[in-house]
């Protein structure tokens, strides 16, 4: 749909992190587009969070509208950039292969910010033990059922980057997270060889998360 | 006939928002509700091992949101165009974010704790939730959050509002929206729609 924008038309604004703009920042290196990818340190979030619709980062600034909420934008810069399936049907496949990842996301997230320790090794072990690897199986059986190579029709879409967005974060403290999930750890390896991607995973800031 | 064919439990829940959507939309579709005893054989054959699943064109879609968005889409309740549809979509995101941060206080476990936890979903997390919609919803012109049209949108704050009040009205009363008159005018039009009306009248009474 879009094949000129100027950099100053596009910009992602986060924290120096991977996080929940990881996503939306694959899909425009992968797609090629300028873009200013803007990355606030704490101080400056906290002056800009009373103006932020919703208090919160990322946002996207896109040809004068602001767009918020991670899975928001980047379903719309899939739409923009034809990585979100080709008709409804590979639409709605797509939103629910991010919907589940977003439900092993959630589950982590809870764990993370779990304050009783005794509580949260045990929280821990549930995730790595058995939420995971249900999540993680079925989302490896949806992938053979397609056919191996990608979530959705047989091609790239923002489900196959936001599932690999999810992974590399998860895998920095638990590299052994796709052992067993042969399908989801070819399509990751595949994805990092895309140029664009490459390219992008060699140049952006190395962050923690 | 639509060809689709939505599954879940015999409540709202999950599924609902995708009822109320068809409704608006006034679209035929089987509305199918499993008996308990039926779960645990069904789930096995789940693609993600839950419920709502949609049937349609021949393939199976879980994930309620997901769902819910198809169904907006393809019944013109998503807006005229992709940033109208992103505005939308992130309104109903930041129910959810709403959603998970107060659903664990209701499971709580220590009872300390809970009452800490709700008197705090109480004086803040609520006001300052509703606070931020009205001033997005006025943002955006005070009719509706996405397109100035009616969209799917509008309709899940309307179920999500309904559904707190029913669940928390024990806990903490219901959300004052005093300083929430967009808001407020929104949620009445909603209830108010035609074909939402019939559809409340006319769904299976279940307690959630």
């Amino acid at each position: 749909k879009h094949s000129q924008n100027k950099m100053s038309e596009i910009k992602l604004s986060y924290f120096n992190a991977r996080g929940r703009a990881e996503t939306a920042r694959l899909l425009l290196a992968h797609a090629g587009v300028r873009y200013t990818d803007q990355r606030l340190a704490s101080e400056q979030f906290a002056s800009v969070k009373p103006r932020l619709p919703f208090g919160q980062l990322p946002t996207l600034k896109y040809e004068g509208e602001l767009l918020c909420q991670s899975m928001s934008l980047a379903r719309f810069l899939a739409n923009e950039y034809g990585l979100a399936g080709r008709n409804s049907i590979e639409n709605a496949q797509a939103d629910e292969i991010v919907d589940a990842v977003n439900d092993m996301i959630a589950a982590r997230v809870a764990v993370m910010q779990d304050s009783d320790d005794a509580k949260k090794s045990e929280l821990m072990r549930k995730l790595l033990e058995e939420t995971l690897p249900t999540g993680l199986g079925q989302l490896e059986a949806r992938l053979v059922e397609r056919g191996g190579q990608f979530f959705v029709g047989n091609n790239l879409t923002w489900a196959d980057l936001h599932l690999y967005a999810f992974v590399d974060i998860f895998r920095s403290n638990n590299p052994e997270v796709l052992d067993g999930f042969p399908k989801i750890k070819n399509l990751t390896e595949r994805i990092e060889e895309l140029p664009n991607i490459s390219k992008w995973l060699q140049s952006r800031p190395e962050t923690v998360f | 006939m639509s060809g689709i064919k939505l599954t879940y439990f015999n409540l709202k829940g999950r599924a609902e928002l995708a009822r109320l959507i068809l409704a608006q939309a006034e679209v035929q579709y089987e509305d199918c509700r499993i008996e308990r005893g039926d779960w645990a054989a069904m789930k096995k054959t789940l693609p993600l091992g839950q419920l709502p699943v949609m049937e349609v064109e021949g393939t199976t879609i879980s994930q309620s949101m997901s769902i819910a968005r198809y169904l907006a889409r393809r019944f013109g309740l998503a807006g005229k165009n992709d940033v109208e549809g992103a505005e939308a979509d992130q309104t109903v995101d930041a129910i959810n974010d709403l959603t998970n941060s107060v659903v664990p206080v209701l499971n709580e476990k220590d009872e300390k704790k809970k009452a800490e936890m709700k008197k705090k979903v109480q004086t803040e997390t609520m006001p300052n939730w509703l606070r931020m919609m009205e001033r997005l919803l006025t943002s955006k012109g005070g009719n509706h959050f996405a397109g100035n049209q009616l969209t799917w949108a509008d309709i899940a704050v309307y179920f999500f509002m309904e559904t707190f009040k029913v669940r928390w009205m024990e806990h903490i009363g219901e959300p004052d929206l005093d300083n929430c008159p967009n808001l407020n005018k929104l949620l009445e039009t909603v209830k108010n729609l035609p074909n939402i009306k019939k559809w409340e009248a006319a769904r299976p009474d279940t307690p959630m």
